[in-house]
């Protein structure tokens, strides 16, 4: 029997928190589901997850929990995704720029792709139709072009690019 | 936004720096280009993301861009779908400059010409023998002919769709050179010609194209009564045909019956066509599910036309009727024999007025959306509507000066 897994799996933030879930919630992490299909007999031992901190864990543990809870809900389908675009909208609304970063990094990590692909929406939402000079701002970004470069840049085959048709997917 | 908020998180690191690539480059698929273009702006590590993550491109394909194509190229050099368009008063890019593109996006997948008439077929040739995973092909306002559309064909194995649309080069001499089959024929599923004169020196390609899902024909001239019936003889797996304004009568319907998998019919313009060959379609396509007819008002298509369909097209969902004359005898049958007809458009019909209008109240019980458009109907008809098709959605209501506004209140 392969199937040692236990019901209860314990896992060990970089700030050495320990949290322990449910199996069905640790397994919606890509990184964590990974280690336990290579590692059939692993032990009951906490998983280290040095690159995680308590707070972005227990902000992705919520998001699993509350996404495996709507998906139990099945064929209710249009009031459940309502619901999950509205916990997605609010959990980007509370993280400012610099959290949402981090929250990225570490759901990177953990290989979570439906949380992942909300996270860098949320940043694609930030900088949306936004000047350059405000997105350099906006994130911190320091402009490493020269004046010249940069200006080359801007006029370069500027007239060759098309407007993308409506039509094209 | 805030200036003072802009102002606080100026004092904050360079966070955004520690996202992967890969992050930001997903983040890069959900802006519009113009953001792509900005987001290029930033800083260098944006400019080479941003250019390895683009993989739709449009340009304007003036001749001025050929000198630009290495450095356009390398900075997005994993483009796999390309559209050049240029516009009518410039010079357009030549033959050298498609060679040079396709060599640098070898990748390529959808190809959209528009207007690039300084494209010959030499030019074509060297594009499709090096971009031969080519899936989909559209140009319009062309001028290569035959030869580099076949250079296509011959090249690129796995097209999955074709369209074409004012293809100028294939009008030289009486005798016009066939088109196809080529490689491609067998990968095709979609083939769409508008506008195209001597539109006929198509058929090799269509009649081997015999995985063939949807075939369009719009304003194509060539005698399609004599194609058709090699088509169907060897392409049965067609589930949608559009025609519009194109040289077809009851002998090309009869063809096309032969493909039992038809689904949709589109019959545009087409003022031959009559109720028998109609009736053929209908009576062997049993599959039909969404059927339009624009019968020019030429009264050759009618009440006998559609009650075969009536008669043996049961799943009818959607039925467009424009300059078409049907009567409460047909639309009785269609409402009583289709059950599943959610969406009816009656436009231009002199015989469709409350007594029709009653029929289909009564009867059509899972109408969801109908329209009605120029016919002779009044708010006695809208009183109708009201109390009938219990799961009607919307309905549409224009150019029937029998109604009144109070009469269109029935509705609300």
């Amino acid at each position: 029997m392969s199937t040692t897994v236990p019901k209860k799996i314990t896992l060990r933030t970089a700030d050495n928190h320990e949290f322990e879930v449910d199996e069905a919630v640790a397994m919606e992490l890509g990184t964590v589901k990974t280690f336990f299909d290579e590692n059939p007999d692993a032990t009951d031992e906490p998983i280290p997850l040095p690159n995680v901190s308590s707070k972005c864990l227990s902000t992705i543990i919520e998001y699993c929990k509350f996404h495996l809870s709507l998906r139990a809900r099945g064929n209710d389908s249009s009031s459940a995704e309502e619901e999950g675009k509205v916990y997605d909208e609010e959990l980007i609304k509370t993280h400012d720029n610099e959290s949402l970063v981090e929250l990225i990094l570490a759901v990177n990590y953990l290989n979570i792709k439906d949380m992942l692909d909300t996270l860098n929406q949320g940043v694609a939402d930030r900088i949306k139709n936004k000047s350059v000079e405000y997105v350099r701002r906006f994130f911190g970004i320091e402009n490493d072009y020269t004046p010249e470069e940069e200006a080359e840049i801007r006029a370069q085959y500027e007239w060759a690019f098309e407007g993308v048709d409506p039509d094209d997917d | 936004m805030k200036t003072e908020e802009a102002e606080v998180i100026d004092e904050l690191s360079d966070f955004i720096s520690d996202l992967p690539d890969e992050c930001l480059a997903c983040v890069f698929q959900s802006l519009t280009p113009a953001d792509r273009k900005r987001c290029s702006l930033v800083c260098r590590r944006w400019l080479r993301i941003e250019g390895q993550s683009r993989h739709r491109l449009s340009l304007n394909a003036q001749s001025d861009l050929h000198p630009l194509i290495p450095s356009i190229f390398s900075r997005f050099d994993a483009v796999t779908k390309l559209a050049l368009k240029c516009d009518r008063r410039s010079v357009g890019i030549g033959d050298e400059a498609l060679a040079s593109i396709s060599e640098r996006c070898r990748n390529l997948t959808r190809l959209k010409l528009r207007a690039c008439r300084d494209l010959t077929d030499a030019g074509m040739l060297a594009f499709a023998k090096n971009c031969r995973g080519l899936k989909k092909l559209s140009c319009g306002s062309c001028t290569f002919g035959a030869k580099g559309m076949n250079a296509v064909l011959d090249n690129c194995p796995a097209l999955e769709e074709l369209s074409v649309k004012r293809l100028r080069g294939i009008i030289d001499g009486a005798a016009a050179e066939p088109i196809g089959p080529g490689l491609a024929a067998a990968s095709l599923k979609t083939i769409c010609l508008k506008e195209l004169y001597n539109g006929e020196c198509f058929g090799p390609l269509i009649i081997g194209a015999r995985n063939l899902r949807s075939l369009k024909l719009f304003r194509c001239s060539g005698d399609w009564d004599k194609l058709f019936p090699l088509i169907m003889d060897q392409v049965t797996s067609i589930i949608e045909i559009h025609m519009e304004r194109i040289q077809v009568s009851d002998v090309g319907l009869e063809a096309i019956s032969n493909s039992l998998n038809l689904e949709i019919l589109h019959l545009v313009k087409t003022p031959v066509c009559t109720n028998a060959g109609l009736g053929a379609v209908a009576e062997k396509c049993k599959l039909l599910r969404k059927l339009h007819i624009d019968g020019w008002k030429a009264n050759r298509i009618g009440d006998h036309g559609l009650i075969a369909v009536a008669k043996s097209c049961s799943n009818l969902q959607e039925l467009v009727l424009i300059g078409v004359n049907p009567t409460k005898l047909s639309l009785e049958m269609l409402a009583s024999n289709c059950q599943n007809l959610e969406r009816l458009a009656l436009c231009g019909s002199d015989t469709v007025g409350d007594a029709e209008i009653c029929c289909i109240a009564l009867k059509c019980i899972a109408l969801k959306k109908l329209c009605i458009k120029s016919c002779p109907i009044s708010d006695h008809g809208m009183e109708a509507l009201a109390s009938g098709c219990p799961n009607l959605v919307k309905v549409k209501v224009k150019k029937c000066r029998g109604v009144t506004p109070e009469g269109a209140d029935w509705l609300r």
